[in-house]
C-alpha cells in the first residue's frame, strides 16, 4: 500500500510542468576573476612589566584567489578558486602555499532545477539554519570595515549562511488558483567528513551529515507559508567512535502582508520543535541525554513605503532543551583552548592570553566554520542575552527594533531593545533576566554643511544588563556597556582620515556553565568582571570602490581587568592592507 | 502514520497537479523563489590574461674524472639543471579599470623522472604584486605592494651587481630572452655591448610596500620601500622583526640632479633582548650631463651595529665620468673608497668587513644562506667591495669592423682584513656550480662556494698578524679587454668575440697586473665565442676558453710535492735552477663548447650546447675534474 | 484578519508562559558554592572489628552539599594507611565500608587506628578511632612468607662479594615476623647480585593473565638512601622441566633460554622501606620464547626473584662504590580478581 503511493507521488512530481528561472545564456565558455592581497602588521607589547613576550612582532602576506568560471554548455558553471599565498619574508618560493580553496558546479536541468554542487553558502531560517552575526556586531556598522571584510571572506561568511559542502537544488511552481507559488529546495551537504583520530589506535572520527528541505508557498497576495526542516546526523558506520549526534529540526511559518497606501505592515508567526540525540553502536542501539524542545515567535514589521522608517516588535520563545546545531554554532568559541593568533601568551607567567575586543574585531583565525552539536562556549561581557542568536534556548521575552533615516540625509538611527527571561534558572529555580538596549547613529555633517567630500561620524552604543535575584550565591547582576564612535573625513579624492574607538566595559558578577559532551550543564565557574577592552584605530584609507583599498592603519588596544593575579595587555598594531576584488 | 501523510502528499500535489494543467502560466514573470543557496550574479569579463613562457632543458652530465668524495654516480640525465627555474612560467596579470593590476609568476616544473615520482610542484617562481597609480594636483604616485619586486636606487643603497657586461654570450640562462631571430642575440652584442639580462639585473629582490611619487612640487619626485630583502631572513618565524627600508629624494635642476638617499636595515638577533644587527647609509648624490660628457658622484656615511661589532662611522664615495659613445675614444673613468665600517648588503658593492650580517638560514633548500664573497675578494672592472679605494679606467675605439674596448683598474684595501682571498672562476664556473649547487665550502678542499650559476673559491694566506688578520694590505689589479668582430664568409655572417680578463692580488701596489709568483694570486682567462650563421634561422657556435690561476708561497700549499706537472716550474727551472718554484695554487680550466642555435618558428627556438670541461690542479692532486655536458634548451613564449 | 492573530497569539504566548517548569538547569548553585555544613554526625558501625572473621566497618554521615571527602585511617602501630574518598553529599553506609585491608604497606595489625574524616575544599575534619581485634586474610596463594625460614624448595644462589645478605632476618619484616634480605655490594662490574627460586604447581588456577597478580613486598633504602639503579627482575617459568634437574647448579634449570619463561622488572626499587608491588600475570614480556608465548598462570612451575643493581665500578654509577644494594622482599601471594591491596 505504502509503495503504491509512493508511486504516485513520483509519477506526480514527474509529470509536473516545472518552471525555473534559468541563467543568462553567455557566450564566453572561460573567464577568470579573483582577489588579491597584501596584509602588512607589526605588533608590540607596551605593558613594561612583560619581559618574556617578544617586544615586536611583525608577519603578513601576499594571496591571490583566482576565480576560474568554466562554462561548458550553456546554463552550466563550474567555478574553482585557486589561492597561492605567499609569507611575507618568504622569497624565491619559500612560504608559499597554494591550495584549491573552493570548487563549485551549479546551473540549471533544462530550463528548471537549479543545482548547485560542491562548495555551497546556505541559510534557511533563523531557528533551523542560520548563521548568526558575532559578537559585537552592532548593526552589522563598518567600524572597522576592513578587517571585518578579511575575517568574512577567509570564514566564508556570506549573508549569515554557513558554508557547506554538498549538494543543493531547488525549484517551484506557479498557480492561478487555490495558491499562487510553491516553491521547494533541498540540499545535503557534509559539514565534517570521516578522519583517523588516532593512528595508532585506527580510530576515526564519523561524517557528519547536515540536511534539509524547505517549502514555501504565497498562498494569496498577502498570505504567505514556509516549513523548513534540518537535521544533522553523524553516520556512526563511518567511523569508529561509539556515539553519533542526531538533531532534526522543524519549523512552520505563517506570513501576513498588509500593504497600504504609504505603509507595509508585516506579521509573522512561527514555531518547530527539535530532538537531539546520541545513539550508540555497542551492544543495542540505546538513545541518550535525548531533548526534545520547540520555539514560537511571534513578529509583526510596519514600513514605511519610502523606506525611511521602520519599527518591528514581536516575541519569542524558546525552550531550554531546543537544539538546533545548525541555528545555534556560533562563529566564535570563547573556550580557552580557542587561542588568538597575537600574542598568544602573555605577561611573565606567560597566561594564556583571553580573546578580547581587538581579537574578536581582527583576528581571523579565532573564527569558526563548522556547525557544532553542542552549545559552543560564550563570554557574558560580549553577549550574554542571545548568545546563540535568535536560536537561542531558554529565553522567552519580547523585541523591538527599527530605523530612521532624515529626509535631509543629515542623519540616520537604528535602535534596538528588548527584555529577555530565561525559561527555567541554572542552578537555581530563579530565572535571569536580560535587558538590552542598543542603538546606532550616524551623523552626515558634509550633508549638514552642505560639503562635497564625505565628512560623518557614527555613535554606536549597546548595554545589557543581566540580573537574578535570590540570595548572595543566586545574585547575578551584570552590566555590560559597549561604545563605538567613528569619525570619518574625505581629505582627498577617495582619500579617508578615520578615527575609530570601541570601548566594552562590563562590571559585576555572573556564572559561566561549563558542560559535558552530551551539553549537559555539568558545574558553574563563578565570575566577578570589571574588565575594560578598548580598541582605537586611526587611519587613511584609499578607498577606489568597495572591494578595492588601501588602508594604513594605526592601534591601541588591550584589557583591563581589574582583578588581582590577572595581568593588564596593552599593545599597538601598525597595519597596511592593500586590498582589490576583480 | 507514515502511510496517512503520504496519503495526504499524495492527494495535495495531485490537486496542485491538477490545477496546474489548468492554470499554469510562463515562467518569465517569477518574483526570486526561495533558495537556501547564495543568488547568483555572473559577470562574464575575463579580468586575468596570462602570458609566460615554456622551458625545457634536457640535460646530461658524463664526468670522467671526479672529486674523489664522488659517490661514484657519474652519469646525471636531468629534466632541467637543477637550479630553481620554471619549466612552464605563467605571469598572471589582473587589471582593473582604475588601472589596479594584481601580477602573480607561477613556476610549474616536472622532473620526469617517472610516472610513479611526485616531484611535479606548482609554485610562484618570485610571489605577487599589487600595483596601482594615482594621479593628484600634487603629483603622480605609484603604489605596489607584495613582491618579489626588483627595487635600484643609488649605487651604495640598493643597486645590483653591475658591471661593465663584459661576458661570453655561448651559455644561456632561463631568463635570457629569445629574439626573433638567432642572429640578433650576437648582433646587439657586437653593436651595443649590452644583452637584455632581464628585469633582476642591476636591481635587487625586496618583499614589502613601494611608494614612488613623481612630478612633485619643486621638481621633486621621490621612490621607497618598506620591506624585506633576502638578507633579511631569519632563523625565528616570519613573524620576526627583520626589516629594510630606505628612500630616495630627488630634486632636479636644469642638468643638474641632486638626491638624498637614505636606508636602514635590521635584523632580530633575540626576540626577547631586542639586539639588532643594524647598518644605516645616508647619501647625497650629484650627477650632471652635458653634451658629450657625463659627470655622477654618490657620497656619504654609514653606521654598523651589532652585538659583536660596532661602527660609527664609515664613509664612502662613488665617483664617476664617462663621456658619451658617439666620440671616437670614449672613456669612462671611475673612483671609489669605501670604508670598512661601511656596511651594506644591497648596494652595488661587496660586503667584506663583517660576517655576521649574513643571515645564517636556509634556502633553496639548503641548509645555510649562500653567501657572495667575503674574504677580500678579487674581482672585475666595475665591480667594488667595502674597505677598499680605487680607480678605473675604461675606453673602446673601432677599427671599421673590428671594435676592441679595454680597461684597467688598480685598487687597494684600507685597513688589513681577513688572512684569505677570494677570487671567482671566468670559465667552467657554470659547470662546477651545477656540480653541487648553492653550497658553501665544498670540494676536496672545502674551498669552493656555489652561488646562482657561479662559483668562487677562499684561498688562506699564510702571512698572518696576531689577531689571525693579513699581515699586510692587499693591493688588487685587473685588466679586461674584448674585441669584437664581425664579417661575412661565403656569404654567412659570423661573429667572433674575443675576452681576456687578467687580475691579480699583491702585498704591495703595482700600477699592472701581473702573472708571476710575486703576486699572491694571478688569474688570466681567455674567453673566445664564434657564432656563425648556417642559414637565417640556424647559427652554429663555438666557445673556447682557457683560465689559469697561480698562487705565490704565501698562499696555501697543495698536497703534491713534485713540481713536474706545473709548465711554470719547468719555465723557471729551464732558466734558473734556484728559481723559487710554484707549489701552491696552479689551476687551469679549460672548456670547449659547441652548439646551435634554431628557431623554429614564431616565439619558438631551440639550443644545442655540448660542453668539454676540464679543470686541473698539478699541485692539488684532488682538484682534478673532467667530463661533457649536453644541454638542449626548447623555449616557447607565449 | 489582523486581530485574529494576535488573539491567536496571546493564547499560545500565555500557554507557554504557564507551562513553564519549575526546576533548573545543571547542579544546584547551592551545592557548588553554599556554605558547608555537616548534617549528621560521622558513625562508625564497628569500633572493634575482627577482620579475621570477615567483619566490616561501615561509615555514615550527611552533609547539605556535595564535596570531595576522604577517610583516613591510619594504624597507630604498623603506620599502615587505608584511605576511602568520594564525592557526594552523603557518605551512605550501604556503600563506604572497610575490609580491613590497606592502601598502603604495612598490613594491619590488631592494633588502635586513628580515623580522620577530611574534605578537600573545606577545613572541617572529623576524627574517631577504632581497635582492630583480628587481622584480614588475605586470599590468595601464597608463594613465600618466610616465616619459617626459606621454603625447602627454594633455591638460593647469590654471588660472593662485599655484605651478601641472601637469607631470612627479622629485625623489620613487612608482615609476620620474618623476610628475606636480597642485598649487598658487587666488587667487580657485575649486575647481577643473587636470586631466590621457588618451585609451583599452579594447575589448580583457573584465572586468564588478566586476572592473575603477581604481589610482592619490597623494601628499598638503607638509612635513607638507595642505591643507583637496583632492581628486582621477576621472572615465571611455564616449561615442564624439572626444577632443580641438575643438582650442582646453584640455582633452579627452568629459566632456560630455550625454555618459556616471562619477565618483569621492578626498576627501580628507588623508595625507602616497605612498598606492595602488584603485577598482572600479562604485563609480563617474554624473555625467552621457548613456548607458546601465552601466559597461562595454570601452567607456571617456577617463580624466580633475581637482585641487580647497576655496579660501582662501571662508568655509570660510581656512587654504587659507597652503599649496599639492598632490595629486601616479603609475603610473595598470587591473587586472582584483584591485586592484595584492592582486596
Amino acid at each position: 500500500m505504502k509503495n503504491h503511493f509512493l508511486k504516485i507521488l513520483l509519477f506526480s512530481i514527474s509529470v509536473f510542468q516545472l518552471e525555473i528561472i534559468s541563467f543568462t545564456q553567455q557566450n564566453e565558455k572561460i573567464w577568470f576573476d579573483g582577489l588579491g592581497r597584501s596584509y602588512f602588521s607589526r605588533d608590540n607589547v607596551v605593558s613594561n612589566g612583560d619581559t618574556i613576550s617578544p617586544n615586536n612582532m611583525s608577519g603578513g602576506y601576499n594571496l591571490i584567489d583566482l576565480n576560474v568560471h568554466v562554462n561548458p554548455i550553456p546554463n552550466i558553471e563550474v567555478f574553482g578558486q585557486v589561492r597561492v599565498q605567499n609569507q611575507f619574508g618568504g622569497f624565491f618560493g619559500s612560504g608559499t602555499q597554494i591550495d584549491v580553496r573552493q570548487l563549485t558546479a551549479r546551473g540549471t536541468f533544462k530550463n528548471k532545477i537549479k543545482f548547485s554542487v560542491g562548495d555551497i553558502y546556505l541559510k534557511q531560517n533563523r531557528f533551523t539554519l542560520y548563521n548568526y552575526d558575532e559578537d559585537l556586531n552592532l548593526y552589522k556598522s563598518d567600524f572597522y570595515n576592513s578587517y571585518k571584510s578579511i575575517i568574512d571572506y577567509e570564514n566564508f561568511y556570506e549573508e549569515n549562511r554557513w558554508r557547506l559542502q554538498g549538494l543543493q537544488v531547488d525549484f517551484s511552481y506557479k498557480f492561478d488558483r487555490f495558491i499562487r507559488t510553491l516553491e521547494f529546495d533541498f540540499f545535503t551537504t557534509r559539514p565534517r567528513g570521516s578522519s583517523q583520530i588516532n593512528s595508532a589506535l585506527n580510530t576515526f572520527q564519523s561524517d557528519m551529515l547536515l540536511s534539509g528541505a524547505t517549502i514555501y508557498s504565497k498562498i494569496s497576495n498577502s498570505i504567505s507559508a514556509e516549513l523548513n526542516y534540518s537535521t544533522l546526523n553523524e553516520l556512526p558506520n563511518s567511523g569508529t567512535q561509539l556515539k553519533s549526534v542526531k538533531n532534526p529540526v522543524y519549523q512552520i511559518g505563517l506570513i501576513h502582508n498588509y500593504n497600504a497606501k504609504k505603509f507595509n505592515f508585516n506579521s509573522k508567526i512561527q514555531a518547530g520543535f527539535s530532538e537531539r540525540s546520541w545513539s550508540y553502536k555497542v551492544g543495542y542501539d540505546s538513545i541518550s541525554h535525548r531533548k526534545l524542545g520547540m520555539f514560537f515567535e511571534y513578529k509583526s514589521e510596519l514600513s514605511k513605503m519610502d523606506t525611511l522608517f521602520n519599527i518591528s516588535w514581536g516575541s519569542r520563545y524558546v525552550d531550554p532543551n531546543f537544539r538546533s546545531s545548525a541555528a545555534q554554532s556560533r562563529r566564535i568559541d570563547m573556550t580557552e583552548s580557542n587561542l588568538t593568533t597575537i600574542y598568544t601568551t602573555y605577561s611573565n607567567d606567560a597566561v594564556i592570553r583571553p580573546i578580547s575586543v581587538f581579537d574578536i574585531i581582527s583576528d581571523l583565525n579565532i573564527y569558526n566554520q563548522n556547525i557544532s552539536p553542542t552549545l559552543m562556549n560564550f563570554n557574558p561581557i560580549f553577549s550574554n542575552a542571545l548568545p546563540y542568536g535568535d536560536a537561542t534556548p531558554n529565553r522567552i521575552g519580547v523585541f523591538l527594533k527599527g530605523f530612521y533615516k532624515n529626509k535631509k540625509k543629515y542623519f540616520d538611527i537604528n535602535f534596538s531593545t528588548s527584555f529577555f527571561s530565561e525559561v527555567i534558572g541554572q542552578g537555581t529555580s530563579r530565572k535571569r533576566t536580560f535587558l538590552t538596549f542598543s542603538q546606532l547613529t550616524k551623523v552626515y555633517l558634509n550633508e549638514i554643511f552642505n560639503h562635497k567630500k564625505e565628512f560623518n561620524f557614527s555613535l554606536g552604543y549597546l548595554n545589557q544588563i543581566t540580573n537574578r535575584e535570590g540570595d548572595s550565591i543566586e545574585f547575578i547582576n551584570l552590566n555590560s556597556n559597549h561604545i563605538d564612535f567613528k569619525m570619518e573625513k574625505e581629505l582627498l579624492d577617495k582619500v579617508y582620515f578615520n578615527f575609530s574607538t570601541k570601548r566594552v566595559k562590563a562590571l559585576g558578577n555572573e556564572y559561566l556553565t561549563v558542560r559535558d559532551g552530551f551539553d549537559e550543564i555539568i558545574t558553574f565557574q563563578q565570575v566577578d568582571y570589571n574588565r575594560i577592552d578598548y580598541l582605537h584605530a586611526l587611519g587613511l584609507k584609499y578607498q577606489f570602490k568597495k572591494d578595492v583599498y588601501i588602508d594604513i592603519q594605526y592601534n591601541f588596544w588591550g584589557s583591563e581587568f581589574n582583578r588581582a593575579n590577572f595581568y593588564d595587555f596593552d599593545f599597538q598594531r601598525l597595519l597596511f592592507i592593500f586590498s582589490i576584488k576583480l | 502514520m507514515l502511510k496517512i501523510n503520504l496519503k495526504y502528499l499524495t492527494f495535495i500535489l495531485l490537486i496542485f497537479q491538477f490545477s496546474n494543467f489548468l492554470s499554469q502560466t510562463s515562467a518569465g514573470d517569477f518574483l526570486t523563489p526561495f533558495s537556501s543557496n547564495i543568488k547568483y550574479t555572473k559577470n562574464p569579463s575575463s579580468q586575468f590574461s596570462f602570458t609566460g613562457y615554456y622551458r625545457f632543458l634536457g640535460f646530461v652530465r658524463n664526468q670522467k674524472d671526479v672529486f674523489p668524495n664522488n659517490s661514484g654516480k657519474t652519469l646525471a640525465i636531468l629534466s632541467g639543471d637543477q637550479f630553481r627555474e620554471p619549466m612552464l612560467l605563467l605571469k598572471l596579470k589582473g587589471l582593473t579599470k582604475d588601472k589596479i593590476t594584481i601580477g602573480a609568476d607561477f613556476m610549474l616544473n616536472s622532473l620526469y623522472k617517472g610516472p610513479e615520482s611526485d616531484n611535479n610542484n606548482l609554485t610562484l617562481e618570485l610571489g605577487i604584486n599589487l600595483r596601482t597609480s594615482f594621479n593628484t594636483k600634487f603629483g603622480k604616485f605609484n603604489l605596489s605592494s607584495g613582491g618579489v619586486n626588483w627595487y635600484r636606487q643609488s649605487r651604495l643603497t640598493v643597486w645590483g651587481n653591475r658591471t661593465f657586461n663584459r661576458q661570453s654570450l655561448y651559455h644561456r640562462r632561463p631568463q635570457t630572452r629569445l629574439t626573433n631571430t638567432p642572429e640578433i642575440r650576437y648582433k646587439n652584442y657586437y653593436e651595443k655591448g649590452l644583452i637584455d639580462d632581464g628585469l633582476r639585473y642591476g636591481n635587487r629582490a625586496f618583499q614589502g610596500i613601494f611608494i614612488q611619487g613623481q612630478d612633485i612640487p619643486f621638481n621633486l619626485s621621490f621612490k621607497g620601500v618598506i620591506g624585506k630583502t633576502p638578507f633579511n631572513r631569519s632563523n625565528f618565524n616570519e613573524l620576526s622583526n627583520n626589516y629594510t627600508s630606505c628612500f630616495k629624494i630627488n630634486k632636479k635642476i636644469n642638468d643638474f640632479n641632486l638626491a638624498y638617499n637614505f636606508l636602514n636595515s635590521s635584523n632580530l638577533v633575540d626576540t626577547l633582548s631586542s639586539d639588532f644587527r643594524r647598518y644605516s647609509i645616508n647619501t647625497l648624490e650629484f650627477s650632471h650631463k652635458m653634451k658629450s660628457f657625463h659627470f655622477s658622484f654618490e657620497g656619504g656615511f654609514g653606521s654598523y651595529n651589532s652585538p659583536e661589532n660596532n661602527f660609527e662611522f664609515g664613509e664612502a664615495i662613488i665617483a664617476n665620468f664617462k663621456t658619451t659613445k658617439n666620440l671616437k675614444f670614449p672613456i669612462d673613468l671611475q673612483a671609489y673608497r669605501i670604508a670598512p665600517e661601511f656596511v651594506n648588503l644591497t648596494g652595488n658593492f661587496l660586503n667584506t668587513t663583517v660576517l655576521e650580517v649574513f643571515p645564517d638560514v636556509g634556502a633553496n633548500n639548503r641548509a645555510t644562506t649562500i653567501r657572495p664573497q667575503f674574504n677580500s675578494p678579487i674581482i672585475g672592472l666595475g665591480r667594488h667591495t667595502n674597505n677598499r679605494q680605487g680607480i678605473s679606467i675604461n675606453a673602446e675605439h673601432s677599427f671599421k669592423r673590428l671594435k676592441i674596448n679595454a680597461g684597467i683598474g688598480v685598487s687597494s684595501e684600507i685597513d688589513t682584513s681577513a688572512a684569505s682571498l677570494s677570487y671567482r672562476y671566468n670559465v667552467n664556473s657554470e659547470t662546477l656550480s651545477r656540480l653541487y649547487l648553492f653550497a658553501r665550502d665544498w670540494g676536496p678542499y672545502n674551498n669552493l662556494n656555489s652561488t646562482y650559476r657561479n662559483i668562487f673559491e677562499n684561498v688562506d694566506l699564510v702571512d698572518t698578524n696576531d689577531s689571525g688578520l693579513a699581515n699586510f694590505k692587499k693591493y688588487f689589479n685587473s685588466i679586461e679587454f674584448q674585441a669584437k668582430y664581425n664579417g661575412t664568409l661565403f656569404n654567412h655572417q659570423f661573429y667572433i668575440f674575443l675576452l681576456t680578463r687578467f687580475n691579480s692580488c699583491s702585498k704591495s701596489f703595482f700600477p699592472l697586473p701581473k702573472y708571476n709568483l710575486e703576486m699572491l694570486i694571478s688569474q688570466l682567462s681567455n674567453e673566445l665565442d664564434l657564432s656563425f650563421e648556417l642559414n637565417k634561422n640556424t647559427y652554429l657556435v663555438l666557445n673556447v676558453g682557457i683560465e689559469r690561476v697561480i698562487g705565490n708561497n704565501q698562499t696555501e700549499i697543495g698536497d703534491n710535492n713534485s713540481s713536474l706537472g706545473s709548465p711554470i716550474n719547468l719555465i723557471h727551472h729551464f732558466f734558473n735552477e734556484n728559481s723559487t718554484r710554484n707549489f701552491e695554487r696552479n689551476q687551469r680550466n679549460t672548456l670547449f663548447g659547441c652548439g646551435i642555435d634554431f628557431k623554429i618558428g614564431e616565439n619558438a627556438m631551440l639550443f644545442f650546447r655540448q660542453n668539454f670541461y676540464k679543470y686541473y690542479d698539478p699541485n692539488f692532486v684532488f682538484n682534478n675534474l673532467k667530463g661533457t655536458e649536453t644541454m638542449l634548451e626548447l623555449k616557447f613564449l607565449f | 484578519m489582523t486581530k485574529n492573530y494576535i488573539k491567536c497569539f496571546i493564547l499560545i504566548f500565555l500557554s507557554f508562559v504557564a507551562c513553564t517548569k519549575d526546576e533548573f538547569e545543571g547542579p544546584s548553585l547551592q551545592n557548588l558554592y553554599g556554605d558547608f555544613s555537616i548534617s549528621s554526625p560521622f558513625i562508625i558501625s564497628n569500633s572493634t572489628p575482627n577482620f579475621t572473621n570477615n567483619e566490616t566497618v561501615k561509615f555514615f554521615c550527611d552533609f547539605n552539599k556535595s564535596v570531595d571527602w576522604k577517610i583516613t585511617i591510619k594504624g597507630l602501630q604498623t603506620g599502615s594507611i587505608k584511605e576511602i574518598t568520594g564525592f557526594s553529599d552523603i557518605i551512605d553506609s550501604n556503600v563506604v565500608s572497610w575490609n580491613g585491608n590497606t592502601s598502603k604497606v604495612p598490613f594491619f595489625g590488631e592494633e588502635t587506628c586513628a580515623l580522620e574524616l577530611s574534605f578537600l575544599t573545606e577545613p572541617d575534619t572529623l576524627r574517631d578511632t577504632l581497635i582492630i581485634t583480628g587481622n584480614k586474610i588475605y586470599d590468595g596463594i601464597l608463594v613465600a612468607d618466610f616465616e619459617n625460614g626459606i621454603p625447602q624448595d627454594a633455591l638460593v644462589f647469590h654471588q660472593f662479594s662485599m655484605n651478601m645478605t641472601f637469607d631470612t632476618a627479622s629485625d623489620d619484616p613487612l608482615n609476620g615476623n620474618s623476610y628475606f634480605k636480597m642485598g649487598g655490594r658487587m666488587g667487580w662490574n657485575e649486575w647481577f647480585l643473587g636470586s631466590i627460586d621457588f618451585p609451583l604447581d599452579m594447575s589448580s588456577v583457573n584465572s586468564s593473565a588478566e586476572d592473575f597478580y603477581i604481589n610482592l613486598g619490597v623494601l628499598s633504602g638503607i638509612n635513607g638512601e638507595v642505591a643507583s639503579d637496583q632492581f628486582i627482575n621477576i621472572l615465571i617459568s611455564e616449561s615442564n622441566y624439572p626444577f632443580n634437574d641438575d643438582l650442582s647448579n646453584n640455582a633452579s634449570d627452568v629459566f632456560q633460554d630455550t625454555m618459556e619463561v616471562y619477565k618483569y622488572q621492578i626498576r627501580p626499587v628507588d623508595w625507602v622501606g616497605w612498598n606492595m608491588v602488584s603485577v598482572r600475570y600479562d604485563q609480563f614480556e617474554v624473555k625467552s620464547s621457548g613456548g607458546n608465548n601465552i601466559r597461562q598462570p595454570k601452567n607456571i612451575t617456577a617463580i624466580k626473584l633475581q637482585c641487580q643493581s647497576c655496579p660501582g665500578l662501571s662508568a655509570n654509577c660510581p656512587e654504587n662504590m659507597g652503599i649496599d644494594v639492598r632490595t629486601d622482599v616479603d609475603f610473595l601471594i598470587f591473587t586472582e580478581g584483584a591485586d592484595i591491596l584492592n582486596q
